[in-house]
């Protein structure tokens, strides 16, 4: 712990005393020397802070893992349909080894991922290209600053938004029209991601579609092509890989959103496709595993570190096919 | 001494044209047989004035050639033509532009159906991300010019012999347009406009990007579509205009100095800017 | 030749149709996340706008000395029971109440933080004692709820925690003027509390403040540095591309992995402690780094060429090019990205769950080192509250929060303004 408020002191005020040091030697050359090694050194470590980062959450997520998976048969695991990680008080207790089966839970994340995709995709891309091909200046001066404020809102006030107002209504709803709907519902849950996740596909859309030169709409209106003609026909096949990148990245983002599962989602693991009904995810269970006092060295902690390295893994995977597919498609039109 | 004269000739002869507000174009304005006709046309971009005062006839089966230096709105003149300066929101376009006798500016008249009607190709060759196929079908779709697909194919292979890319593609149609070299893409895409039978074919600087081979076999092409089509074409090379075009336009600041008849302008020019262009001496 | 104009003119009508909708769509799907947007701006507001008030009732207090232990002295004063003396008061008011379940009803009226605010008042003034005084208390949560109308006196007694009995008690203090709603000053400078109508979010924000004054005194050193370091120096190699390529990564790796990160590392193998706003801002700054690390890139790869020729020209060694001359050219742009990156940090909740930033701590903390929360955990803990007074705090946190973010961007666009250069 003094070793790391060192490291923090040092990070502080290393700065500053370097920048000093370089003023008090500039007449000398060997101490400038000197002193600028040390300046190159200081800023080589600072961008390596980075792969640290990165390696420190591989190691941690994949250590605790190993434990878990010395627990918990890692095919049980991953293909088990069962979950419930009440680990026992007393060792005899009925159903104290608890089960950890996560498909449940993959199935959950993916259920309000798709209910999110299925509204910010649609809604994201057409007000894209509305603000790009159709706004005037004054309406596009007005709705892109207000969608940008959509970006900007903080997650856990959308989460309070689903389970308060949003959750209940689509409850409502339902019921009136006969329905039996879970106050928890999938549904709630991922609409609101949706509409959170609007703004990011809509921004990065707008990028792509911009990066469509000019001379290919042109092409186009020359033919007699109407705008909608030659959004539908000549820019968004033009534009396709970059989108795909950016719906590849919303999607990683909907897999990792906590705040809103957590506050709007239950908490029970149901093996469902039915949008009204309550489901869990895997942001949600890391939650629930870990706050509350709890011994680091149980597997119902564990657990939580090896669903945290599938959602590590699969959105990395998911952040680098996008980006390569959207550097590629950039490098295309240049 | 020679040369310090000339250039205050020209310098006058500029001053003449630029800053006389009652400037007249010089020459024959009017074609034959005209298939557009404009007359007095201003262009505003904002509050800058790139065009004034333009009126000049587009002949049937003709080919007519504008040049001048560059910035001197012999492009934005051509997007004029087609309404393609529509899609730029500060541009504004007055004056009477007629297509067959009709205004083309009037609210009568269907920007769709007027761009089906005067095509256009474009100085960087532009074909879309779709097959070689697809390119040229695509305005005959738009359109629903065809009903079948034997009708369709039809006019893709008509239109691919016409812009003589038949024998070089035949066997690839299905491959994307965009592989194509730079001259077989601008070919593609006067095949694309073609295909959709225009009226007139607008052609803004169609070979600056191309190399002298390529540029070689477009000219040839433009002289023969010149049987079906009427067509006018903005060039930076006075050697193509002398080449391909009938009749000759010479743009200077946005005013049209001079119009006739290609081998006239060439031999003796009637206004000095034009003489002084055509012979090198600014430009 | 026109028949083929009659052609497209028959496929006119359908063509332009679809062109309208399609318009209409792109309309609609603005129009969308902005009624969206509007809806939850307008029910936050309406929910939470009345918790800046607070009900306060007026009890004739017997601060009798003998109440004191016969004489008032700062001693005696602390050493009181000052929840008798209240209970006896509410008793006093109301002779008529007998009967356990009905006394509790009526002491539940007044908030049983009273007492300690009443011990402030007379510490402060001790004059106030000596005899019957009618003192302004807090009052409970549920009287709050009542008083800002949110109960329905019409629904069924069993339906609602304030019986029929205390509305009735609740009336006559509304009849006598002893009732009043005052500007909600605990909610400010309060800590969290279970009761509703002591809760504050005083130290939700000085947790928030050390977390993402921590975060900011690393991540900004940090980032710009790396920044410096990836723009100006790093040779074109591979392993300058993997550090690239690595913060565009750890730019989109999920918030709650940071969270895992922090409490394997930080608070397993280092052993910091649990729920300090020092891990917090650790954990944070991690999360924040690719932020600034890219947009000061950016702001660096904006400052033209010419400047770092000119220093070199004259002599001047490439790291004092860099550190003299383009650094304070690109500052202004580092420095937006940087807030950027705070605003983002004080937004996040998640990796503070699981480091342990959810405990239900009362005091404020003092420094970093004190366990604490953060404004939008704190927002978290109490949307999970049953009572009803807690929906309205929550939603005046958020409207705190949301204040707070304003703040910041609408900095974030002065700064822009004044600084902004072009080259």
């Amino acid at each position: 712990m003094n070793i790391l408020l060192l490291l923090f002191a040092g990070f502080i005020l290393g700065p500053a005393f370097l920048i000093l040091a370089l003023n008090f030697t500039r007449h000398n050359r060997v101490l400038r020397k000197r002193v600028e090694l040390l300046i190159t050194t200081f800023l080589i470590s600072c961008a390596c802070i980075a792969i640290f980062t990165t390696v420190g959450i591989v190691l941690s997520v994949l250590f605790e893992s190993i434990r878990f998976f010395q627990a918990v048969p890692i095919t049980d695991f991953l293909f088990g349909l069962e979950w419930s990680p009440q680990t026992a008080i007393r060792s005899d207790q009925v159903g104290s080894s608890g089960a950890f089966g996560a498909v449940p839970l993959f199935a959950g994340t993916f259920l309000i991922t798709i209910i999110a995709m299925i509204i910010a995709v649609p809604l994201g891309l057409m007000s894209a290209i509305y603000l790009s091909e159709y706004a005037t200046p004054m309406v596009r001066a007005f709705a892109k600053p207000l969608l940008e404020i959509l970006a900007g809102i903080p997650t856990v006030v959308y989460g309070f938004f689903a389970a308060l107002t949003v959750a209940p209504m689509i409850r409502r709803t339902a019921d009136s029209l006969g329905f039996d709907v879970s106050s928890e519902s999938a549904l709630a849950a991922g609409v609101v991601m949706g509409i959170m996740i609007l703004p990011f596909v809509s921004s990065l859309s707008d990028d792509v579609i911009n990066s469509v030169p000019q001379a290919m709409r042109d092409g186009s209106y020359g033919l007699g092509a109407t705008r909608s003609e030659t959004i539908r026909k000549v820019i968004l096949p033009a534009a396709l890989p970059g989108i795909v990148g950016s719906f590849l990245l919303a999607v990683s983002r909907a897999i990792g959103e906590t705040m809103i599962v957590v506050m709007a989602a239950g908490l029970a693991a149901n093996l469902t496709a039915n949008p009204f009904e309550s489901v869990t995810t895997v942001t949600v269970q890391i939650v629930t595993l870990l706050v509350g006092d709890q011994e680091f060295d149980s597997p119902k902690t564990l657990a939580a570190f090896a669903l945290g390295l599938v959602l590590f893994v699969i959105t990395l995977i998911l952040n680098v096919i996008a980006l390569r597919v959207v550097r590629k498609y950039k490098e295309q039109y240049e | 001494m020679n040369q310090e004269a000339s250039n205050s000739t020209s310098s006058l002869l500029e001053k003449d044209v630029v800053d006389n507000p009652d400037f007249v174009t010089v020459g024959t304005i009017t074609a034959d047989d005209a298939a557009m006709t404009c007359r007095n046309v201003d262009v505003h971009y904002g509050d800058k004035q790139a065009i004034y005062n333009v009126s000049v006839d587009i002949g049937r089966n003709e080919v007519i050639a504008m040049i001048g230096p560059s910035g001197c709105g012999k492009s934005t003149f051509l997007r004029c033509l087609n309404r393609m300066n529509d899609t730029i929101d500060i541009c504004r376009v007055s004056g009477d532009i007629r297509l067959e006798g009709e205004d083309i500016y009037d609210r009568a008249m269907d920007i769709v159906l007027l761009r089906a009607r005067v095509g256009m190709v474009f100085q960087k060759p532009n074909p879309f991300p779709k097959s070689v196929y697809d390119n040229v079908a695509y305005g005959v779709r738009l359109h629903g010019l065809t009903k079948t697909r034997a009708e369709l194919d039809e006019v893709v292979e008509k239109s691919l012999k016409k812009a003589g890319l038949w024998n070089e593609v035949s066997d690839r149609l299905d491959k994307p347009g965009t592989g194509l070299s730079g001259g077989q893409q601008q070919r593609l895409c006067i095949a694309r406009a073609i295909a959709i039978s225009p009226e007139v074919i607008l052609m803004d600087e169609p070979c600056s990007a191309l190399d002298p081979i390529a540029t070689a076999k477009i000219e040839e092409l433009i002289d023969e579509l010149r049987e079906q089509y009427s067509i006018a074409i903005v060039t930076h090379s006075m050697q193509q205009a002398a080449r391909v075009s009938q009749r000759t336009a010479y743009f200077h600041l946005g005013k049209l100095v001079e119009v006739g008849p290609t081998d006239d302008i060439f031999t003796k020019p009637t206004h000095g800017l034009t003489e002084g262009y055509i012979t090198g001496r600014f430009g | 030749m026109s028949t083929s104009r009659q052609l497209v003119q028959k496929t006119l009508g359908k063509r332009y149709a679809r062109e309208r909708r399609f318009r209409w769509y792109g309309a609609l799907s603005i129009l969308v996340g902005i009624l969206f947007l509007g809806f939850l701006l307008v029910t936050t507001v309406s929910n939470g706008y009345k918790a800046f008030v607070q009900t306060y009732v007026q009890i004739d207090v017997d601060l009798s000395a003998a109440q004191f232990g016969g004489e008032i002295t700062p001693e005696s004063i602390a050493a009181a029971n000052f929840d008798g003396i209240i209970k006896d008061s509410l008793r006093n008011a109301f002779p008529e109440v007998s009967g356990r379940t009905d006394r509790r009803a009526l002491y539940g009226l007044v908030s049983n933080g009273a007492q300690y605010d009443l011990r402030e008042m007379l510490l402060e003034d001790p004059s106030l004692a000596g005899g019957v005084t009618p003192v302004w208390l807090l009052a409970d949560d549920e009287v709050d709820v009542f008083m800002k109308g949110r109960i329905d006196r019409n629904e069924p007694e069993a339906n609602r925690r304030l019986k029929d009995n205390a509305i009735g008690w609740i009336d006559q203090w509304v009849d006598e003027g002893r009732v009043e709603k005052r500007f909600n000053e605990p909610f400010f400078t309060n800590g969290d509390s279970r009761e509703p109508e002591q809760a504050g979010i005083f130290g939700a924000i000085m947790g928030s403040f050390f977390t993402i004054a921590v975060c900011m005194l690393l991540a900004f050193p940090i980032g710009v540095a790396a920044a410096i370091y990836l723009q100006e120096f790093a040779p074109k190699n591979r392993i300058t591309d993997i550090i690239e390529v690595n913060i565009n990564n750890l730019a989109a790796v999920p918030s709650i992995i940071f969270g895992l990160l922090g409490l394997a590392i930080f608070l397993n193998a280092f052993g910091l402690p649990r729920s300090v706003p020092l891990v917090g801002g650790m954990v944070l700054s991690l999360m924040t780094l690719p932020t600034i690390i890219i947009s000061s890139r950016a702001a660096l790869a904006a400052v033209p060429p010419s400047i770092r020729e000119a220093a070199l020209g004259v002599g001047a060694s490439p790291i004092q090019t860099v550190l003299h001359h383009v650094l304070p050219l690109a500052m202004p742009g580092m420095l937006t990205g940087s807030i950027i990156g705070l605003a983002q940090a004080l937004g996040e909740t998640a990796p503070l769950l699981v480091i342990g930033m959810v405990a239900f701590i009362v005091d404020v903390p003092t420094s970093p080192l004190d366990p604490g929360t953060a404004l939008p955990v704190q927002i978290y803990l109490w949307s999970d509250s049953p009572e009803r007074a807690f929906v309205e705090r929550t939603s005046a946190a958020i409207m705190v929060l949301l204040m707070f973010l304003v703040a910041i961007n609408g900095f974030i666009v002065l700064l822009r303004k004044k600084l902004e250069r072009r080259w």
